[in-house]
């Protein structure tokens, strides 16, 4: 019958002179040639009802998951601002201490208090950082690593493994991806 | 399947993308960019690409190698390393094999199939020259296509008939201008033309020169010795130039840049928009010259251009925009696929074209309008959003408004407003022979299907007996583009108004709502009032009632009537819940609920243990 799909030849081995038993293909044919006419028929159009049921499934699978797409594009979108949201939230405090800063009198002799505010400020904002997963690159004294460091100035003549001698500006890992890379002078060791 | 794949195989900088369910959508590499530098570095026989290529490209020279697509057909160059000899179309299979081995871990499966782009102009050898670079990489190269055919690919326009293309690509390092032909789904590359010299570097490079000079003129110091500065000068120019293609002024602000004896020295300058003009004016006017080169050599005059297409991401700068339309006599060109990925997604569609991945019996429509249904006080809901894939399919239950309510009408509606009277109706059909019930208590299911032709059929049925009606519109989401336009931005002009008045309708709604609560619970409870509580709820429920009939009731005198309602009958609603909660020693005439029932019984129960 029908149903027995197994015993149905795949359509793309019938070669076109091929002549076809109908046994083979799991169509039961009455003797009568115009019965047998009409069972064909009406195996072709149940086929066609069948497959026009199922480009309806695959139109309706594809259109969902389209929509699938589109919503989740949309939710990534308020995820990122939503994320943004509590960070920039927990660096308020960072801006407070800076407007305190600039409250400070001009005049007054407090050098270094202000820079020992600033440093309390920068920690503040480090471990802020951190909490966030942020990790600074370990440069100086390293071997030059690119994936990691940024060579900003040619190193000198000679051989040897490439070091690095300085940095002009550190780089920073978050969650062990590198967020930006240390910009270092290297040299043979 | 293995997936097939589009790459954009760049001077400066290559981009791979494939198909998801039909949509290019672009790989980012193994370090998370979604751009890859096409840089390749050789070093004690390891081989580096991309970004990491790039920081170390100081340090080894002579073994890294930088825009080898300029050198692609040129059997002449090569280059030596650690002993062995590369061709430009080895060096680049690197740069694929990067973008592939990446792609394969993203995707969890193999890459075998590639669409690879080249520039319009480039002849034969070195269309060769990038298909064995992929062949060398493991790619079955299906196809080398070109630049601004991706790009057209990107927009649809292979469904255009007789159009004329043209495609300006100013990427970060090269110019291309190219006019293309499309007929019978075959495009035709007409002329092209352009500088390999200018890109929005050259953008950035102007700003960072005139930030130096400026602060040469204030301090005296000269920032582009200072390796460090210059590094962070870049970074600033750049995020001022992308800034200013939203807003007309930006401020750069660099505080600490350097120091003198004199202690520290902080940048911090104003940049407008007009300003950034004039700085790179000459830069624009470089991209006159090809555009009317281009447009000189297909032959072809500027009415006949039908279709403009952006390329590379400095394409995004208001004055190059404004440069094309000036050039192409006021066109807009196509919008919508991100400038730096175009090429590579054109790509992906052709790759799935070629692989079959792409069938014309799923390209499917999206509603090109929200269709709603009208709700109490002439609310339209939204059932299917505009922009929705289909064939799409919702169901939603709703109830009824009033006591005893024997038919619902279905007011199916299309359109963006609030409101269902300023929609376009698209057909009503009532359902009928609901048994009498309290309002809020049937529960009618109305089913929305729109099918891959776009035919709707809504659908209502009681859920309590079963009875259903049913309605197909066919011609519903068929209109004019202009008609969408104009309803869209009838919607966005009216937002603020439809917003009014559909918070006055469901104020309304609440209140009569509340109203009728308040008479269940009047009738219900009124053993349980003494009479001042019953004359005060019995007064707020009848000035709440008038302000309901009078129909030109605020909103606000709505809602201060609703407050002083649920204020006289807070106090009521209180002691029920006390005598409920303090135990079953009081007998209860008139239980208000079963639910409260169960949950008196166990607080009372917990309470004894």
């Amino acid at each position: 019958m029908a149903d027995d799909t197994d015993d149905i030849v795949p359509a793309e081995v019938i070669q076109n002179d091929q002549e076809l038993d109908p046994r083979d293909l799991g169509i039961e044919l009455p003797e009568d040639p115009q019965q047998a006419i009409q069972t064909l028929l009406r195996a072709v159009v149940g086929l066609r009802l069948e497959a026009g049921s199922y480009l309806e499934d695959l139109q309706r699978v594809a259109a969902d998951f389209d929509n699938y797409r589109k919503r989740t594009m949309r939710e990534q979108a308020q995820n990122v601002e939503r994320a943004a949201e509590r960070v920039t939230r927990h660096l308020l405090p960072v801006l407070d201490s800076l407007d305190a800063a600039l409250t400070t009198d001009a005049d007054s002799p407090s050098v270094d208090r202000i820079l020992e505010g600033v440093r309390g400020t920068r920690s503040l904002l480090l471990d802020i950082l951190a909490e966030e997963g942020l990790q600074p690159i370990p440069s100086v004294g390293t071997p030059f690593d690119p994936t990691v460091h940024e060579a900003a100035i040619a190193p000198s003549e000679g051989e040897g493994a490439l070091v690095v001698t300085s940095e002009m500006r550190r780089g920073y890992t978050l969650h062990g991806r590198v967020l930006r890379a240390a910009l270092v002078a290297v040299d043979h060791e | 399947m293995a997936k097939a794949v589009g790459i954009d195989l760049g001077t400066t900088n290559s981009v791979i993308a494939t198909l998801e369910g039909g949509e290019p959508t672009v790989i980012p590499n193994a370090e998370g960019s979604r751009t890859t530098p096409s840089v390749v570095a050789f070093k004690d026989g390891e081989v580096m690409v991309g970004e990491v290529a790039k920081r170390q490209a100081i340090t080894n020279p002579d073994r890294t190698i930088r825009s080898v697509k300029r050198h692609m057909g040129d059997s002449n160059w090569k280059t030596e390393i650690e002993g062995k000899t590369y061709t430009p179309q080895e060096i680049s299979a690197r740069i694929l094999m990067k973008l592939k081995r990446d792609a394969e871990a993203f995707l969890g499966e193999p890459i075998t199939k590639a669409v690879i782009t080249v520039p319009a102009y480039f002849n034969d050898a070195q269309r060769q020259a990038t298909k064995e670079a992929g062949q060398i990489a493991g790619l079955e190269v299906q196809r080398i296509i070109n630049e601004p055919t991706a790009s057209s690919l990107a927009y649809g326009l292979d469904k255009e008939h007789d159009h004329t293309i043209l495609v300006f690509d100013l990427g970060g390092g090269t110019f291309d201008v190219s006019v293309l032909e499309i007929g019978e789904g075959v495009f035709e590359v007409k002329s092209t033309s352009g500088n390999t010299q200018l890109g929005g570097d050259d953008w950035d490079q102007a700003i960072v020169d005139w930030l130096v000079k400026e602060f040469k003129n204030e301090h005296g110091v000269d920032l582009s010795t200072d390796r460090m500065a210059v590094q962070r000068l870049k970074e600033a120019a750049e995020k001022a130039k992308i800034e200013l293609s939203q807003v007309a002024e930006t401020e750069i602000n660099l505080p600490f840049i350097t120091a003198t004896t004199e202690g520290p020295l902080h940048l911090q300058i104003k940049l407008t928009r007009s300003n950034l003009q004039k700085l790179t004016e000459d830069l624009l006017a470089k991209c006159r010259g090809p555009f009317e080169q281009a447009i000189k050599d297909a032959g072809i005059s500027l009415s006949d251009i039908d279709d403009v297409v952006m390329v590379g991401g400095s394409t995004r700068m208001p004055a190059v925009q404004e440069l094309v339309k000036t050039l192409t006599g006021g066109k807009e060109p196509h919008k919508g696929v991100n400038p730096d990925e175009v090429v590579a997604a054109g790509a992906a569609l052709q790759a799935g074209v070629l692989t079959g991945d792409v069938k014309d019996i799923l390209l499917l429509d999206v509603t090109p309008l929200t269709l709603s249904i009208e709700t109490k006080g002439g609310i339209a809901t939204r059932m299917i959003e505009r922009n929705t894939t289909i064939p799409t399919r919702r169901s939603e239950i709703f109830t009824t408004a009033d006591d005893n309510q024997p038919e619902v009408e279905i007011h199916v509606l299309q359109g963006e407003r609030q409101m269902a009277s300023a929609n376009k109706s698209l057909g009503k059909f009532r359902l009928t022979g609901i048994p009498p019930a309290p309002m809020g208590i049937p529960q009618i299911e109305v089913t929305f299907d729109i099918d891959a032709n776009g035919i709707v059929h809504v659908s209502a049925k009681d859920r309590g007996t079963g009875k259903e009606q049913a309605m197909t519109i066919t011609g519903g989401t068929a209109l004019a583009a202009d008609d969408i336009d104009r309803m869209i931005h009838d919607a966005e002009q009216y937002a603020d108004e439809d917003r009014k008045l559909r918070e006055a309708a469901e104020t309304r709604n609440q209140a009569d709502q509340l109203a009728h609560q308040t008479d269940t619970l009047l009738k219900e409870q009124a053993d349980q009032l003494t009479d001042d509580e019953k004359s005060a709820i019995t007064s707020a429920l009848g000035e709440l009632r008038t302000a309901l009939d009078d129909t030109s009731s605020t909103t606000e005198t709505l809602r201060s009537k609703i407050d002083a309602l649920v204020t006289a009958s807070q106090a009521l609603a209180q002691r029920l819940y006390q005598q409920q909660a303090a135990g079953a020693t009081q007998p209860e005439d008139d239980a208000a609920s079963e639910d409260e029932d169960v949950v008196e019984a166990e607080i009372v129960d917990e309470g004894d243990e």
